[in-house]
This record gives C-alpha cells, sequence and structure tokens, in this order.
C-alpha cells in the first residue's frame, strides 16, 4: 500500500495530465467549458486513481462503484480522466465535440465507455444517484456511488428533493462533492442566488459535512476515508477555483464555456509546463 | 380601540364558524378535503378578519394584500372566508366541487372573485408569491404584504426551496410564508413518508427569518403575523405553523384518512356540534337538486355493465407482478391510496419506495433504479408525471433508454370533480413528443392488467395511464393485447372510430346509436398511442374513406394529432377529432364533462354523421 | 456593398427585447443563469431595475414570472427551450396557462440549433408540447424581421405565448428585413400549383432554396413561412391544400406534435390532401453543426426537394 504521501503526489501529476488533456480538447473543438472542467480535476482523479473500485477494461463490471457527473458540462474533465484511465482511448478527445462524435459537449452514457449517466441538464444527478443506491441495497452490493454537483446547480429544487429523499432512505454508500468554484453563467453565485451558508443547508437536510479545499489531493484522501469509515449520505463541500491551473482563467466567469484560440492555448501549455518542472523539483 | 384579547377572542368565534361552513361544504357536495382546511382554519381566519387589507367590492384593488392558497386542496377554506368576507353570495358554498359553479376542486382564479393565484399542484404558490412580492415592490407599493400558506409535505416539492432562495437573494420584507405543519400527508405521518426536520433550521439556512408558533393558538397566531407584518426591513419571514390535522373535530384530529373524505350524516351532525354549531338552527346555506341543468347519459350498450376504475386494475397486476418478478419495484409520489399501490407495499415493502411529493425526484431515482437491472413502476397522477417531472422523463428515462415504467392514474377528465389541475389533458401530447416513449392506455380493467404485464417485459420506457372514476368493463379476462397493436372491435365500412382508453366505451356507444341509423361504424381500440399500428389504421381508413378519433385528451397533439400525421402521410381522408377543443375543463362528474365539452356517444355519433357527409366529393384513395 | 439588403441580423431578439423595454414600461424579464444566451443581458443593461436572475432555477423562475405578470406585469421569461418546455411544464401548464398570466416564455437554441450542446439540449418537443396547451400562443419566427414582428404580437396581447428565439448572428429572408403580422398570421411567400411547402424556423431558408431550385426546373411550387405555429393560420394551409393539392412541412422539431402535425390535423378535417412531414423523425440528437445535423436528419435543402416530389407523387397515386 503506498504511503498517503506518494497516492497524494500521484493525484497531483495525473491532474497535470488531465489539464493538459482539458485544453488541448477544448482547443482543438473550439468549444467546451474549460472553467469548470478544471475546478473538480483533483476530485475526479482522487476518485479515479484511488477511490475507486473499478475495472477500465470492463467498464460494465457489476461490482463497481460509480460515479455521476450531474453537471455534465464538466464533461471534458471527465472524458480525460476517463482515457488517462483506459477507458477510452486518448485519440478520441481530439474529437471532443466534433461532428457525430461520441465525445458530445454533454455526455451520453450509451457512447462514452465508463460514464453511468447521460447528464448536461442540471439537477438530475443526486437523484439518480440515490436511485442507484437504493437498488444497491436491494442486491445486497456494497459499491458506492459517487456525484460531483456544481454550486450553482444546487439552485435546482430536484437538488434539495434527493437531498431530503437521500437522508430519509439512509443511502449510507452515497458520497457527494460540491464543486464551489463560486461562478457561474451569469456572474458570481453570490450575487446571482446566494447558496451560502451551504454547509447549513446540508446539514438542515440531515447530511454529514465536510469542507476541504478541492484542490489539495490530500484533504480530498482524508475526506473521501471519512466518508469510506461512516455511513453517509456525505457531502464534502470543496472549495475550488474555476479554471484553476490556467491563470488567465482562474475566478473569472467569462470562461465558463469560452474555447481557447491559439494565443490563449500556447500561454495555457507553457503554465502547465512550468508547473510540470514545478512538481518534479517537489 | 379593541383590546389584543377581544380581538383574539373575536376571531376564535370567527374561525369556528369558518370552520362549520367548511364542514357544510364538504358535506353537502360530498367530496373536498376537511383535514387539512381545519388544520390551516386559524391562520386563514386571522388573515381575512384582522390583518388584510382588502375591498370585497373591488376584488382586484392594486394596494390589497394578497394571499396565495399554495396547498390548493385546502381550498373549502379559502372559499367559506372569501364568502363570509362578502366577495361572493354564500349560497355558491353549497356547490362545491360542481360542474358549472364557481367553487373548483382546487382554487381556479378566473372562476372564483377574489383569488389571487390558481393552485392545486403543490410546490407552486411561493414562487408565484416571490414573484407578487417583486411586483409590488416594482410598483414601488409598500404597504401590501404577500401572504403564501404552505403545506408541510408540500416542502418535499423542490420548487418551494428554489423559491425559498429568490426570496431571500432579493431581501422579500413583504413576504410572509406559514407552513401548516400539522405532520400529515396523504400516505401518513411527515417523519414516515419524508421527514422534514429541522425545518426552522431548514428555512434558516436558507436566509429566512422563523418564527415557531402553535398555528391553532389564535393569541400566538396573532402576535406572530403582527411581528411579521410589522417589520419589512430584513428578509422573509417562515412562520412555521405547528397545527393538527382536521382541529375542531374529535374524531378527524391527527387521522390521515380525513384527508380527503367528506362526511357521512351521522358525522355531519356530530362534527357541527363539537364546532359549537346548533343542529336545530337554519342551516346558512342549501342545495337545490334541481339547479343542475346535467342528467345521467343515456348507455344504449353499457347501461347496466359492471365499471372498474383501471386503476384498481393496475393496483392488482402490480401485487401479481411483484409475485412473480423480483426485479419489479415501486416508486410513490405520497398518493398510494388513490394510485393503487398501497396493496404492493405492504406485500413487499423492501421493494417499495415512498419518495414523497417530489415527482422530479421520483423519476430520477426510478431511472437510476432502472441503471441496476431493476424495473421500476413509478406511480403519481397522470398531469405530474408528464408535466412536472417531463425533463426528467425526457432526459433521465429516453434518453437513457432506461426501462422506467411511468404509471399514471386520474388520466384525462376522470379526476371529474378534482378539478383542471388533477385533469390530465395534455399529458398524451407531451409525452408523445420524446423519442422512444412507448404510450399505452387501456380502456378497461381486464386490458389495463393484460397491458401492465406487457409493460414490464417491454423494452424501454413505457407511459401507461389509467383512469380514476370506474369504466364500463369491455374484455373478457383472457383477452389478449399485444403492445403497438391496435384492437379492431366492430367491422364496418361507413366510417372508422379510432378510440382510446376510457373513449373506447364511448365509440362503443356510438357505433350503437349509428347501427340503430343504418350507418355501419368500424371501431378501433388504439390502445397504443406510441408507436401507433399505423398499418392497421392506413388500411382500415382505406376502406371506411373517413375517421373520426376519441380521446379523453385536448385534440391536438394526442390520438387526432398522431391520426392526422398518418392520413396525411400514406392515407388522405376526412378526418374529425373528438376531445377536448383546446380548452381547459372544470370540476363536475366524469359523466356530465363529456356531455358539456362534446365528447359522450352523441358527440362522437354526430362527428361521424359529418365525416361521412364530407367524404362525397373527396377523391381518396380505394385499394 | 451599397444597395445590397443586409442578409444577416445580430442577435434580433435581443435587440427586440430591449427596444419593447423602452415602449412597454410594464414589462419586466426574468432569467435563469443564462442572459448571454437568452440575450436579456441588452435589456438588463437599459433598464436593471425590470430585470431579475433567479439563478438555475427554471420551475421557479416560470412561477415568479406568473407572479410578477399577475401583479400586473408584462413578463418576457427565458432560458435554452429544452428547460422551458420540460424542466418547468407543470408550472408553465399551472401558474402561467391555466391563470392565463401575461408570461411570454422564450426558449433560444431550439432543435437542432444548440448543435455542439449535443442532445441533451435539444429541444425537439417543444413546439409540440406546449401547443398542447390549452390557450397558448406558440411560435417558431423563420428569421430576423419575423423575430422582430413576432415580438410585436406578443407584446401587443394580454396572455400567455411561448417564442423560440433566434440567437446571435441571425438569417433576413424577408426582403428590407421589416415586417409587420398579426397574433397567428402566415406569410405567403411563393403560390404554386404543383405544391406547397410550410416551414418554421430555421427552416425557412432552406425551404426558399429548395423552392427556387425546384422552380427554376419548372416545378411550380408555393411557400409559406409559418412563424405562428398555434393559432395556425387554417385559411392559409386550406388555400394552398386546394391550390396545390399537397404539403410539404419543414420545422426543426420532431415530426410529432409540431407544425407537421398541426397543418395534418387542418387538412384531414376539412379538405384531405397528402401531407409529407420534414422534420426529425422521433429520435434524439447528437452533436454537430446545424448545417452537418440538417444533412444527418434529411432537413436539409435537398431533402426538402424529394420530400416535394414524394407528395406530388402521393397526389397522382391517390388520383389514380
Amino acid at each position: 500500500m503506498p504511503s498517503h504521501e506518494e497516492r497524494a503526489r500521484l493525484i497531483r501529476r495525473m491532474s497535470l495530465a488531465v489539464r493538459r488533456d482539458i485544453v488541448e480538447m477544448i482547443h482543438a473543438a473550439g468549444s467546451g467549458h474549460p472553467g469548470g472542467s478544471l475546478s473538480c480535476v483533483e476530485i475526479l482523479v482522487a476518485l479515479y486513481f484511488d477511490a475507486m473500485r473499478i475495472r477500465p477494461e470492463e467498464p460494465g463490471w457489476p461490482q463497481r462503484d460509480r460515479f455521476i457527473l450531474s453537471k455534465g458540462h464538466a464533461a471534458p474533465a471527465l472524458y480525460a480522466v476517463l482515457a488517462e484511465r483506459g477507458f477510452l482511448p486518448r485519440g478520441d478527445l481530439l474529437r471532443f465535440s466534433a461532428n457525430g462524435s461520441r465525445l458530445q459537449k454533454h455526455i451520453d452514457m450509451h457512447q462514452v465507455p465508463g460514464a453511468e449517466l447521460s447528464t448536461g441538464s442540471l439537477g438530475q444527478g443526486l437523484s439518480v444517484a440515490v436511485g442507484m443506491c437504493l437498488a444497491d441495497r436491494i442486491d445486497s452490493k456494497d459499491r458506492r456511488v459517487f456525484v460531483l454537483l456544481g454550486d450553482g446547480e444546487s439552485q435546482e429544487g430536484q437538488v434539495w428533493e434527493a437531498a431530503m429523499a437521500a437522508a430519509h432512505f439512509g443511502t449510507e454508500r452515497l458520497t457527494a462533492f460540491l464543486d464551489c468554484n463560486k461562478c457561474q453563467v451569469d456572474g458570481y453565485v453570490r450575487d446571482v442566488c446566494d447558496i451560502d451558508p451551504v454547509e447549513d443547508k446540508w446539514r438542515g437536510f440531515r447530511w454529514k459535512v465536510r469542507r476541504i479545499d478541492g484542490h489539495d489531493p490530500a484533504a480530498i484522501l482524508d475526506a473521501l476515508e471519512t466518508a469510506r469509515s461512516c455511513p453517509g449520505p456525505h457531502m464534502i463541500v470543496a472549495d475550488t477555483v474555476k479554471g484553476k491551473g490556467i491563470s488567465f482563467m482562474e475566478n473569472r466567469v467569462e470562461w465558463h464555456a469560452s474555447p481557447l484560440n491559439g494565443e490563449q492555448y500556447g500561454q495555457a501549455v507553457l503554465e502547465l509546463d512550468a508547473e510540470e518542472r514545478r512538481l518534479a523539483n517537489s | 380601540m379593541e383590546s389584543r384579547q377581544d380581538t383574539v377572542a373575536a376571531l376564535e368565534r370567527k374561525a369556528a364558524l369558518i370552520r362549520r361552513d367548511i364542514l357544510r361544504m364538504i358535506f353537502l357536495s360530498q367530496s373536498g378535503h376537511p383535514g387539512g382546511s381545519f388544520s390551516a382554519a386559524d391562520i386563514v381566519t386571522a388573515l381575512y378578519f384582522h390583518f388584510m387589507r382588502l375591498d370585497p367590492s373591488n376584488p382586484g384593488w392594486p394596494l390589497r394584500d394578497r394571499f396565495i392558497l399554495s396547498k390548493g386542496h385546502a381550498c373549502p377554506l379559502w372559499y367559506a372566508c372569501l364568502a363570509e368576507r362578502g366577495f361572493f353570495p354564500r349560497e355558491h358554498l353549497a356547490y362545491l366541487r360542481e360542474i358549472d359553479g364557481i367553487l373548483q376542486g382546487h382554487p381556479d382564479m378566473r372562476k372564483t372573485p377574489g383569488l389571487d393565484m390558481s393552485t392545486g399542484s403543490l410546490g407552486q404558490g411561493l414562487s408565484a408569491g416571490v414573484g407578487m412580492a417583486l411586483g409590488l415592490r416594482a410598483a414601488g407599493l409598500e404597504e401590501p404584504r404577500v401572504y403564501v400558506v404552505l403545506g408541510d409535505g408540500e416542502c418535499d416539492e423542490g420548487q418551494v426551496w428554489e423559491a425559498a432562495m429568490a426570496a431571500a437573494k432579493f431581501r422579500l420584507g413583504n413576504l410572509i410564508a406559514f407552513i401548516d405543519f400539522n405532520d400529515l400527508q396523504l400516505d401518513g405521518r411527515c417523519r414516515d413518508v419524508m421527514p422534514l426536520e429541522p425545518l426552522a433550521d431548514k428555512w434558516r439556512a436558507f436566509n429566512w427569518r422563523v418564527l415557531e408558533i402553535d398555528g391553532n393558538d389564535m393569541a400566538q397566531v396573532f402576535d406572530a403575523v403582527a411581528g411579521a407584518r410589522g417589520d419589512a426591513g430584513g428578509g422573509p419571514w417562515a412562520v412555521v405553523a405547528r397545527t393538527v390535522k382536521g382541529r375542531g373535530v374529535s374524531f378527524m384530529e391527527n387521522r390521515c384518512e380525513w384527508h380527503g373524505r367528506a362526511p357521512d350524516g351521522d358525522e355531519y351532525g356530530r362534527a357541527l356540534r363539537e364546532l359549537g354549531g346548533d343542529a336545530g338552527a337554519a342551516p346558512r346555506f342549501v342545495r337545490s337538486e334541481a339547479a343542475c341543468r346535467w342528467r345521467t347519459g343515456e348507455r344504449l350498450l353499457f347501461g347496466g355493465a359492471k365499471e372498474i376504475p383501471t386503476r384498481d386494475a393496475y393496483g392488482e397486476a402490480l401485487v401479481e407482478l411483484g409475485r412473480q418478478r423480483p426485479d419489479v419495484v415501486v416508486l410513490e409520489g405520497d398518493i398510494s391510496k388513490s394510485t393503487r399501490t398501497q396493496e404492493f407495499s405492504r406485500r413487499f415493502p423492501a421493494r417499495f419506495y415512498q419518495c414523497g411529493v417530489a415527482e422530479a425526484d421520483m423519476v430520477g431515482i426510478a431511472a437510476g433504479l432502472a441503471t441496476t437491472g431493476l424495473i421500476p413502476f413509478v406511480s403519481t397522477y397522470s398531469v405530474f408525471a408528464s408535466m412536472r417531472a417531463c425533463e426528467q422523463i425526457r432526459t433521465s428515462v429516453a434518453y437513457p433508454r432506461l426501462p422506467v415504467k411511468l404509471a399514471v392514474s386520474h388520466g384525462g377528465l376522470t379526476p371529474g370533480n378534482d378539478g383542471v389541475t388533477h385533469q390530465a389533458t395534455e399529458d398524451l401530447g407531451v409525452v408523445r413528443t420524446i423519442p422512444g416513449m412507448t404510450i399505452v392506455v387501456p380502456a378497461d380493467a381486464a386490458a389495463a392488467k393484460a397491458l401492465v404485464r406487457e409493460a414490464a417485459s417491454h423494452p424501454g420506457p413505457v407511459y401507461l395511464r389509467f383512469t380514476r372514476d370506474p369504466v364500463p368493463v369491455l374484455y373478457g379476462p383472457d383477452e389478449e393485447f399485444r403492445i403497438g397493436r391496435g384492437k379492431v372491435l366492430r367491422k364496418g365500412g361507413d366510417v372508422l372510430l379510432v378510440a382510446i382508453g376510457d373513449m373506447v366505451w364511448v365509440a362503443l356507444e356510438a357505433w350503437e346509436r349509428l347501427r340503430r341509423e343504418g350507418i355501419e361504424a368500424g371501431v378501433i381500440d388504439m390502445h397504443t398511442l406510441k408507436p401507433l399500428d399505423a398499418d392497421l389504421l392506413a388500411a382500415e381508413a382505406g376502406k371506411t374513406g373517413c375517421v373520426v378519433t376519441a380521446e379523453d385528451h385536448q385534440v391536438q397533439c394526442g390520438l387526432g394529432g398522431a391520426v392526422a400525421e398518418v392520413l396525411g402521410d400514406r392515407c388522405p381522408v376526412p378526418l374529425a377529432r373528438v376531445g377536448l377543443a383546446d380548452t381547459f375543463a372544470e370540476s363536475g362528474t366524469y359523466d356530465f364533462l363529456l356531455q358539456k365539452y362534446g365528447m359522450d356517444p352523441a358527440a362522437v355519433a354526430a362527428a361521424a354523421r359529418l365525416v361521412i357527409g364530407r367524404k362525397k366529393g373527396v377523391g381518396h384513395a380505394v385499394p | 456593398m451599397s444597395g445590397e439588403p443586409e442578409r444577416f441580423v445580430d442577435r434580433p431578439f435581443g435587440h427586440a427585447l430591449e427596444r419593447l423595454g423602452r415602449t412597454h414600461p410594464d414589462l419586466v424579464v426574468v432569467d435563469a443563469d443564462l442572459q448571454r444566451a437568452t440575450e436579456t443581458d441588452l435589456f438588463q443593461k437599459s433598464f436593471p431595475d425590470r430585470y431579475f436572475d433567479v439563478g438555475i432555477a427554471e420551475a421557479d423562475m416560470v412561477g415568479i414570472a406568473a407572479g410578477l405578470a399577475l401583479s400586473g406585469k408584462k413578463v418576457f421569461c427565458g432560458t435554452f427551450a429544452t428547460f422551458v418546455s420540460q424542466r418547468a411544464a407543470d408550472q408553465v401548464f399551472v401558474s402561467v396557462a391555466y391563470c392565463r398570466a401575461d408570461v411570454k416564455l422564450v426558449g433560444v437554441e431550439p432543435g437542432l440549433s444548440s448543435g455542439r450542446n449535443g442532445a441533451s439540449h435539444q429541444a425537439l418537443a417543444d413546439l409540440g408540447i406546449l401547443r398542447s396547451f390549452p390557450g397558448m400562443v406558440v411560435c417558431d419566427p423563420g428569421d430576423a424581421a419575423e423575430t422582430g414582428a413576432v415580438m410585436d404580437c406578443l407584446a401587443s396581447f394580454h396572455g400567455p405565448a411561448y417564442m423560440r428565439a433566434p440567437r446571435g448572428r441571425t438569417p433576413v429572408v424577408h426582403e428590407g428585413g421589416r415586417l409587420t403580422l398579426r397574433t397567428g398570421q402566415a406569410v405567403p411567400l411563393r403560390r404554386g400549383k404543383d405544391a406547397a411547402v410550410f416551414a418554421s424556423g430555421i427552416m425557412l431558408p432552406r425551404a426558399l432554396e429548395a423552392v427556387e431550385a425546384l422552380r427554376g426546373r419548372g416545378v411550380d411550387v408555393g411557400l409559406y413561412s409559418m412563424p405562428f405555429i398555434k393559432p395556425l393560420d387554417e385559411e392559409a394551409v386550406l388555400e394552398a391544400a386546394a391550390e396545390a393539392g399537397c404539403i410539404v412541412t419543414a420545422e426543426n422539431h420532431n415530426v410529432l406534435g409540431g407544425l407537421g402535425s398541426a397543418v395534418a390535423e387542418v387538412v384531414t378535417a376539412s379538405r384531405p390532401v397528402p401531407v409529407v412531414r420534414i422534420g426529425i423523425r422521433d429520435v434524439f440528437g447528437q452533436v454537430g453543426d446545424l448545417d452537418w445535423l440538417a444533412r444527418e436528419y434529411s432537413m436539409d435543402t435537398e431533402s426538402i426537394m424529394k420530400a416535394v416530389e414524394a407528395a406530388m407523387k402521393k397526389k397522382i397515386d391517390n388520383r389514380s
């Protein structure tokens, strides 16, 4: 068993590779949602490279843990992680959003190996996750279900319907992340329609709540271990940065759904190269 | 000036009077919701008889306070208060939920003077309240307040929390919401159906100012409203009011079964005495049976026939399926007694999920269950499944092609006196536009049983629609049905009648009328609306040269629309469509509604004569 | 080039809304976190006090719009067409249609226009769903001129309506780029004795191209633009049925429930002639740009031409 420190280092390294994939695919496609894809990278990598029980060679393996990307517009992050983990050929990534491509801007579960749900309309993922947990209980399966929600997404009422239902049904193996990058399409979440005090809300809906830095691999691993060791449902509120890793995108609302032009792409690659050197030396 | 104590005492007396009026309304019409009307009676009485600024002679007065009864089923309470305040003559109270009346089963603001909002589909009132509060502010009106009364079970609906977030964002100090927390919803106690606690914490976490009171203690109600309306400076106010369902009548208190039940004569007398009424005194309003202009429709074929609601057959079929198939699970949205899933829940509790009043969530949960190989049956009313959860059906069920079976009751006008919010008259059109959906509407109980079995093993999603009210039994118990194959019930060369669901018996009645006139009509039971049996339709229409469709639905987008598409494509012959003519119906008995809205056997026969007349002179394909 | 009419207009919907804001002081706009997609940022800039963003909560948005309308406002509210018609269907039905609230619902990126966003965002059912609601006016304008004209209609009457709005750069089909319409009016562009094409929304320029090509070959094809799906201009439909004897409909929508169905309902009722419907054939969409998708789903110019030929053949078959 590798040490906690080594696992965190792997996540950091892999996150860098995933960020490269994301900017490359969105640049190549000339379309996509970079900001919200970059904010959830560490969480997705921690799930797919550490926490989840999965078999890339057998995506439909009945004992697998499942992950739902409820904020379906962050599909580039999921596609990149699936490719790095071996579910998809990496070459597919460059067909992202191309005519007839199976990698749409929002996810089609029937076309993407490893994707558990078609998403893209916000607010629906958590309900489906609750259903998956209930089925596992019938089938006496001990697998887990993970969901990632956006912070703006929690303005959808269906999220709160599902929150109430998850607590009611005692979906112990359900762990949700709230990717709190503080930005949505029309502006900052606090201005468009504030969701704070978000921890109180989830506690008020009887979830176990923990708040972490969503870019700190060690903190993510800690939170996932806590979630594993005591019955949920668990909400991990992850403070993140929209556009994380690319200086000119960070915390900028306008990078919700803008592609990178050639010059911006070059700049992004330089920044990721610098990060790679920094990681190698650390 | 009156002291607070005197005012409270006067309001207590008024609340008792209002409760007696509610009791009498429900008794006279033998229909309505006493439990929730009584639990909120003290709050609404305090508002209407002390706090709200109103002008009964000018219901639309712009400076009035606004009131929304978001739990619309408690409308007898609203109607009683409006009549007592003089918005309309008290005599109307004798005709609750009746055809041609102004007091619908659920509030219709276009029919009843003084109503600020139509409600009846839970979860929508608070959003409208937010809009009104914003509108008043935009108009620069600082005085008027917007009061909204929500049910407790209603807080299961996500839209309530969307509205809660928005009201806090806009800092609507002129908005005051009451949560009538009687801890009982349709299927049981809230804590069992879908626990709400800590409810006050939830509202606080959504940035509302919260007061917790005993909502049946007039002094506490008085102080809460006085405090909240006097302080509009902060955010919106939530008054979490602990109440007792059925409050005031001992045998109704805290009893779920009195959610939507009318008292009989003996119960009426006892309840009236408990509410301080004098059984010997002249009643405040009386009912005349002669006032109704409708009479039971004549039945030539089904006069003495056995009648069964198809939802009953669904309930039975589910239990059989539960026994035979361990993969069948059932999801319910707090109306298991109505949808008839209760028996399944008793026998197979481990495969039954009570999701509360949260249809969007329920469909999502069903999708999740289906991804693991189970066959979920989702039960609610047609109108809520097809519209409240419309997008979830499309994106979480149909798009991923999951075998979720939406088995829904209260199709068409069969909810009768429940009124428009509960009558599903657009659902078929809505669901038909979603790719990959199979839509099945059985004509009778035997068909329902057989088609539920078929649907369980049919690949992909299926929408099954049942009736609330009884319809004649047409088929023997062993009749076989195949999804996608219409059934020719009668052969005839003059005109083809294509009917679906509870209009099949109507079409057969029309067939008999036409037969007596010497007109030979063919009749098809088109139980599967989608995929439509286009081959059968085109072949039979080619023989008759004209077609009538009959559906308990709007004439656009449903069966009539589907048949028009096929005829236009393959066999252009005259078509007349019988159904609701792009209009909302109203409360009333099913039989009377069919007559009033031109959907009874006589109307189908008339449509047949009309198209037969049109086919002369039109060149059509004769095979 | 001077003298040449503009072929495209930038954001005709957003500009029309802003223009109406000037003439209608009671007009307010409600939005659900998509102000640039819905182009309501133009309105917000001019009238910040009459603009409300409720966050990602479409059901709530529709309810709030109803509340505003029932307090005397004329409300425009919009989001992606799929969310208006589906996420908030029940709220549109009860809080807007049933209350006859003066709410104009706007669906952007309808049908294949959402192209790159893929199937989850492609509203292929919105016209059918909203057409089935009593009293609802349903519109799918075909170019920038019709967009402006339909917006004028919507602002002029009291009551619920749904309009599909083009986003961004929008073609101009009608000469001069300006138009005045009555609610429910069709726009006849060509008359023809061999066949008639009825087109709405983004299918209008394609239909025009197809009709011109056929006319060039001597086929006498008529063309009607149908900015209003409901109320449908029955007179125009029956006139064409009588004159041409067969009809082709072209819509950016499922062939079930929308324009094609509405036209079929009308002609079968009083003048049955063959109706061939062009549109999405009851499948979910996929990712792609508009032109590619139009070809993929047989909704391009060539497909319309073929459909005209098919309809003419049906007409002859039926006579023989």
